[in-house]
C-alpha cells in the first residue's frame, strides 16, 4: 500500500511540471505588457522599461519559467503587476472559499447522486428507475450557473433563510457559513450528482451482468444480500474515477457560481485579473487548481486501492 | 413497452435539435423585434401578446434574443467541436499510429494539461488571447482537444492491433493510406459519439463564459449573457431568469438524449435487461406432458418435460423431456449453440432474460416431498434453488474477484442455513455442525484442496483454474444438494485439471449419491462421468440412452458423427491428434452462424446429413423409442433411424490418459 502510494506521488512530478510549464508558455502568449498594466498607459518609455527590468520579463522564457518554478514549489507565485501584491497571499486568502465550495458541491453530489443512482440500479427497468434516470438526465443538461439564479431567485430571496449573495466566514459561526454555502454547493453539487447518479446506475447494471452474479443467485442469496453485499463494492469501483473527473468539473465550475453569489473566492479574483491583464494571478491559479486536482487525484487513488484489494497487492 | 418510449423521447430530442438549429440558420427572418435594441420605456415587462416572453430591463424583446441566442449556441457548439475534432484526433491518429517515443512525450504532455480542468484551462487561454465568442470557443475547443486526443489514440492503437492492419503493412501500404482507409472509419463511430458530447459542453459553456463577460460581448444576445442580465433584475423580474435557461437545458438535454441513443444503437442489446442476471425468468405452463408418467421407471428425482426456450426469434430449446433418478448420472451433449446449456440453466431456474421459457413439467421429488419449477415466482424458485446445486462453466469469470473465496462460500451456508430454518419440514440430512467458518473449511476440504484454510483467505485472482473450479464444485455441495448440474465443468481448464476434476466430480457422485445434469460438448467426458446421455441437436434432443448403448450403437447420424470424433483412449497416443473425417462433426464456428435458424418443417440436421432423403426436408422427425435395443429406454428422432448401419465407439475421456501430477483424492 504504501509503495502504491509513493508511486503515485512520484508520478505527480512530471504531471504538475507539465502542467506549471504549459501555463506559463500560455501567459506568455498574451500580448498583455506589465508595464503597462503596472502604470498605466500614460508612463515614459524609461519607466517602463525600468519596470520590465524589475520582474524580470526581458529575460529569455525558459530562465523566466525557472526563476518563477524556484518560487512556486516554496509556495511563491510571484508579485501581482497590478499593485505587487504577493500571489500567493492573494489566492491562499481565497482558496478557503473555493474549495469548501467546491469540496460542498462534490458533497451533495455523492449524498444526493449516489443513493439515488443505487436506487435506480436496484430498481433497473423499473418506473422508479426511468424517473431518476430521467431527472439525472436532465439534472446534467442543468448550468450550474442557471441553477444558482434559479435558487436565489425562488429559494432566497422569497424564504429569506439563505443568503442570495455573500460569504460568511468559518469563524463568524459554522452556521452562517453553511448556510451561506448551501445554495451555491447545491448550484454546483447538481450536475455533480446527476452524473454520479448515471455512473452509479451503470455500475450496478454492469456488475448484474458478470457471471458472479448468476452465482449468487444459484447459491441461494437473497436480493438484497446480492445487491449489497455481492455487487456495491464491484459498481463503486468505477465510480472513482468519475468522482475524480467531477471534482475537475466542479473546480472549475466554481468560478462561474462564486460569480453569482458574490463568493470572494479564486473565481472572482481570476475574472478581475483577467480584466486587468494582471496575468501572474491567472498563471498562479492554473498551478493551484491542477495542484489541487492531484492532490485530489492522489486521494481518489488511494480509495480505489481501499475499494478494490487487487490493486493493494499487484 | 420501453421502445416506443424510449423512441417517443428520441424523436422529441431531435425535433428540439431540428427546431434549433432552425431558428440558428434562418433567425434573423424570424425574431418579432430587433433582438439588440429595445425602447427602455417597455423595461421588464411580463409576458404578453406583444412580447411573449416579456421584455429585459433594456426593453428588448426577449423571445427575439432567445431567438438571436441560438445562432450563437450553434456556432459556438460547432466552433468548439471543430476545434476538439481537428486537433484531437490529428494528435490522437498520430501518436497512436507513431508509437514509440512520439507517443510517450505526446500523452505525458497530454496528462499534464488534462490536470487542469477543463473550463479554467479555457480560463487560462482567454486570458492569453483576449475574450470574445470566437477566441473563448477556440479555447474551449483546445480543452477538449485534450481527452478527444486521448480517445482516438486509444481507438487507433486498438485498431492497429487488429490482424487486418498487420496484413496491410505486410502488403506495404504506405502509412497514410493505413490510417485513411483501415483506421479511420473504425475510429469514426466512437469519435462523432464524443464530438456530440463536446457539442453539447461547448454550448453549456459558453453560456457560462458568456455569462461570465468572457464569450459574446454586449449588446449581443447570447442565452448566457441574457442570464447576466436577467442576474441585475431577479429581485424584480426573476422571470427573466427562466426562458434563457430552459433554451439551453432542452438543447443540451436534446443533444445528449440522440447521443445516448446512437450509443444505444452501437452497442446493441445490452441495456435492454439491465437486471441482468438479478432476476431469472420464470419459466411459464405449456400443454400437458405427451407421455405420462403414472409411476413408469421407478423413482425419480427429476422429472421434466416440454421444456421450450426462445430467445427472442431463436428456437434454443424445442420440446424437451428429461429423466433424471437419484444417483444418476444423465449427461447432455452437443455442439456449442445446440441450446444444452439453455435447457440446463432452464433446470436450474437461472434462465433470465430475454430468454422466454415455457415447460409442461419441472419437478424435483426430494426426501421432503415434490418441488414445482413451472410457474414458480421468484421465492418459489429460491426454495427450488435450494435443492439445486449448480457447477458453471467458467470458475474464474463465476466467483467474485473482490470476494475472498471463504467469504463467497460462508454466505452461500449461511442462504443455505436460513432457507432450512426457516422450511417447514426439517431436512434430515444436512446437519451443519459447527460455526459458518468451519464449514467453510470442511467444504474445500471435501472438494479436494491442500490447505482449505489458507484457501478460503483467498481470492479468486489468486488461485488457479483448477482450484477455482474445486471452489465452485465446493459452492454447489454448500447446499448438499438433490441435484447437481454442471454446465462443462472441465471445458476451461487445462487438460491434466480437467482429468483431476473429473475424479472429483466420480468421488463426490458415488459419495453423495445425488442426481446429475452433466452439460458438456465431449462425449469423452460424458463417458467417463454418465450412465444416461441426451444428445442435444439446433435445441432438440435427437438420441437418447444409456451411454454405453448410445456410443456403440448410435442410431442417428449426428450422434454417430459425434462418436468418431472423440479420440480413442489408446495409450501413447496424443489426444490432439485429429480423429478420422469421415463424419466429423463440424467446429464450432460455422455452427455459431447456424444458430440464429428460425423453426421450420423438417430435419435440423438434414443439410449436414449424408443420408438426408426428401422426408427429411418435408417432415420433422420426432423422438420415438428404438425398437430392437433391450440395453434400457432408448428414443431416436431420425426418419431413418431403423434403416441405417451406423458406427460407434466406446468413448471415454482422453483427459484421462494423461499423466496426473499430483492425485490429491
Amino acid at each position: 500500500m504504501t509503495r502504491v502510494v509513493l508511486a503515485r506521488l512520484v508520478a505527480l512530478v512530471p504531471l504538475l511540471l507539465i502542467a506549471s510549464f504549459v501555463a506559463f508558455l500560455l501567459v506568455q502568449l498574451a500580448p498583455t505588457d506589465p508595464a503597462v498594466v503596472r502604470l498605466g498607459e500614460s508612463a515614459t518609455e524609461e519607466s517602463y522599461a525600468a519596470y520590465r527590468a524589475e520582474i524580470g520579463v526581458d529575460r529569455p522564457v525558459i530562465v523566466q519559467y525557472l526563476d518563477w518554478l524556484g518560487g512556486a514549489v516554496t509556495g511563491d507565485f510571484g508579485e501581482s503587476w497590478q499593485n505587487s501584491a504577493p500571489v500567493s497571499e492573494m489566492l491562499s486568502s481565497r482558496l478557503p472559499v473555493t474549495l469548501s465550495l467546491s469540496l460542498g458541491a462534490l458533497l451533495v453530489g455523492l449524498v444526493i447522486g449516489v443513493p439515488s443512482g443505487i436506487a435506480a440500479g436496484i430498481r433497473a427497468g423499473k418506473p422508479s428507475d426511468s424517473i431518476i434516470t430521467g431527472a439525472a438526465s436532465i439534472g446534467q443538461a442543468v448550468p450550474n450557473f442557471w441553477m444558482a439564479l434559479l435558487l436565489v431567485a425562488f429559494v432566497a430571496l422569497p424564504f429569506g433563510v439563505f443568503p442570495a449573495i455573500g460569504y460568511a466566514n468559518l469563524s463568524d459561526g459554522v452556521v452562517d457559513w453553511l448556510l451561506s454555502l448551501t445554495l451555491p454547493s447545491i448550484a454546483l453539487g447538481t450536475a455533480a450528482a446527476a452524473a454520479i447518479a448515471r455512473q452509479t446506475r451503470a455500475g450496478f447494471v454492469r456488475v448484474l451482468h458478470e457471471p458472479y452474479v448468476r452465482t449468487a443467485v444459484a447459491g441461494g442469496l437473497g436480493r438484497r444480500s446480492i445487491l449489497l453485499r455481492t455487487s456495491l463494492r464491484n459498481a463503486a469501483i468505477p465510480l472513482v474515477t468519475t468522482v475524480a473527473a467531477q471534482a475537475s468539473v466542479l473546480l472549475g465550475g466554481s468560478v462561474i457560481v462564486e460569480q453569482v453569489f458574490a463568493l470572494p473566492g479564486l473565481g472572482q479574483l481570476v475574472l478581475n485579473a483577467i480584466r486587468n491583464g494582471d496575468l501572474p494571478i491567472v498563471l498562479g491559479f492554473v498551478t493551484l487548481a491542477a495542484v489541487t486536482m492531484a492532490v485530489i487525484q492522489l486521494l481518489l487513488d488511494l480509495a480505489y486501492a481501499w475499494l478494490d484489494p487487487r490493486v493493494r497487492s499487484a | 413497452m420501453r421502445a416506443p418510449r424510449g423512441s417517443l423521447v428520441t424523436w422529441a430530442a431531435a425535433t428540439v435539435v431540428g427546431v434549433v438549429g432552425v431558428l440558428a440558420v434562418f433567425g434573423p427572418l424570424l425574431t418579432p423585434y430587433d433582438p439588440d435594441n429595445g425602447e427602455l420605456i417597455d423595461a421588464l415587462q411580463n409576458p404578453s401578446g406583444g412580447h411573449w416572453l416579456g421584455t429585459d430591463y433594456l426593453g428588448r424583446d426577449v423571445l427575439s434574443r432567445i431567438i438571436a441566442g441560438s445562432r450563437v449556441a450553434a456556432v459556438a457548439g460547432l466552433e468548439a467541436t471543430a476545434v476538439a475534432l481537428v486537433v484531437g484526433v490529428s494528435i490522437g491518429m498520430i501518436v497512436g499510429l507513431a508509437g514509440g517515443w512520439t507517443d510517450r512525450i505526446v500523452m505525458r504532455l497530454i496528462d499534464g494539461i488534462s490536470a487542469i480542468p477543463a473550463l479554467v484551462l479555457a480560463i487560462a487561454i482567454i486570458a492569453a488571447l483576449g475574450s470574445g465568442l470566437t477566441r473563448s470557443m477556440f479555447a474551449v475547443g483546445l480543452a477538449f482537444a485534450m481527452s478527444m486526443a486521448r480517445l482516438a489514440r486509444g481507438l487507433t492503437l486498438s485498431e492497429r492491433e487488429r490482424l487486418y492492419v498487420d496484413g496491410a503493412r505486410v502488403v506495404g501500404a504506405a502509412r497514410s493510406r493505413l490510417l485513411w482507409h483501415h483506421i479511420a472509419p473504425n475510429v469514426a463511430g466512437p469519435i462523432a459519439v464524443q464530438a456530440t458530447l463536446v457539442f453539447a459542453s461547448a454550448i453549456t459553456i459558453e453560456a457560462g463564459l458568456s455569462f461570465l463577460g468572457l464569450g459574446v460581448q454586449p449588446p449581443a444576445a447570447s442565452w448566457g449573457s441574457m442570464l447576466a442580465s436577467a442576474q441585475r433584475t431577479i429581485r424584480h423580474a426573476p422571470f427573466q431568469a427562466i426562458p434563457p435557461g430552459v433554451a439551453v437545458v432542452a438543447t443540451v438535454l436534446s443533444i445528449n438524449i440522440l447521443g445516448d441513443a446512437v450509443v444505444r444503437r452501437r452497442r446493441g442489446d445490452a441495456y435492454d435487461h439491465p437486471t441482468g442476471y438479478l432476476e431469472p425468468t420464470t419459466i411459464g405452463p405449456a400443454g400437458p406432458a405427451s407421455g405420462d408418467d403414472a409411476g413408469a421407471g421407478g423413482r425419480r428425482l427429476l422429472r421434466a418435460a416440454g421444456i421450450d426456450v426462445h430467445y427472442g426469434a431463436n428456437h434454443a430449446v424445442r420440446g424437451a423431456d428429461l429423466d433424471i433418478a437419484p444417483g444418476e448420472v444423465v449427461a447432455l451433449v452437443g455442439e456449442s449453440g445446440s441450446g444444452k446449456t439453455s435447457l440446463a440453466m432452464a433446470l436450474a431456474g437461472l434462465l433470465t432474460p430475454p430468454a422466454v421459457a415455457t415447460a409442461s413439467e419441472i419437478r424435483l421429488s426430494t426426501p421432503d416431498g415434490h418441488h414445482d419449477l413451472v410457474g414458480a415466482g421468484s421465492d418459489g424458485q429460491r426454495a427450488w434453488r435450494t435443492h439445486v446445486g449448480v457447477v458453471f462453466q467458467e470458475p474464474s469469470a463465476s466467483l467474485n474477484p473482490l470476494q475472498t473465496v471463504g467469504r463467497q462460500l460462508g454466505d452461500v451456508i449461511r442462504a443455505q442455513r436460513r432457507a432450512n430454518s426457516s422450511s417447514a419440514e426439517p431436512t434430515g440430512s444436512l446437519g451443519p455442525a459447527g460455526s459458518v467458518d468451519e464449514q467453510v473449511v470442511v467444504l474445500l476440504g471435501d472438494v479436494g484442496l491442500p490447505r482449505p484454510a489458507e484457501v478460503a483467505k483467498l481470492r479468486p485472482g489468486q488461485i488457479s483454474g483448477g482450484m477455482a473450479q474445486r471452489v465452485m464444485i465446493a459452492l454447489a455441495l454448500a447446499k448438499d444438494p438433490d441435484l447437481l448440474v454442471a454446465d462443462e465443468p472441465t471445458t476451461a481448464l487445462d487438460v491434466t485439471v480437467q482429468a483431476e476434476i473429473i475424479r472429483l466430480l466420480r468421488r463426490l457422485c458415488e459419495e453423495r449419491h445425488f442426481g446429475v445434469l452433466l452439460v458438456t460438448h465431449d462425449l469423452g467426458v460424458a463417458g467417463e462421468l454418465a450412465d444416461h446421455c441426451l444428445v442435444m441437436f439446433r435445441g432438440q434432443v435427437i438420441e437418447s440412452g444409456p451411454i454405453a448403448s448410445v456410443s456403440l450403437a448410435p442410431t442417428h447420424p449426428y450422434t454417430s458423427a459425434l462418436v468418431s470424433a472423440v479420440p480413442q483412449n489408446e495409450p501413447g497416443r496424443p489426444i490432439l491428434e485429429p480423429p478420422s473425417t469421415e463424419g466429423r462433426v463440424e467446429t464450432a464456428v460455422d455452427v455459431e452462424i447456424e444458430t440464429g435458424v428460425e423453426d421450420g418443417e423438417g430435419c435440423a440436421y438434414r443439410s449436414r446429413c449424408p443420408f438426408a432423403v426428401e422426408r427429411c426436408a418435408t417432415e420433422t422427425p420426432v423422438a420415438t423409442a428404438v425398437i430392437g435395443r433391450s440395453e434400457g429406454e432408448r428414443t431416436v428422432a431420425c426418419h431413418r433411424a431403423e434403416e441405417l448401419e451406423l458406427p460407434g465407439a466406446r468413448v471415454v475421456a482422453g483427459v484421462l490418459a494423461a499423466p496426473v501430477a499430483k492425485e490429491r483424492l
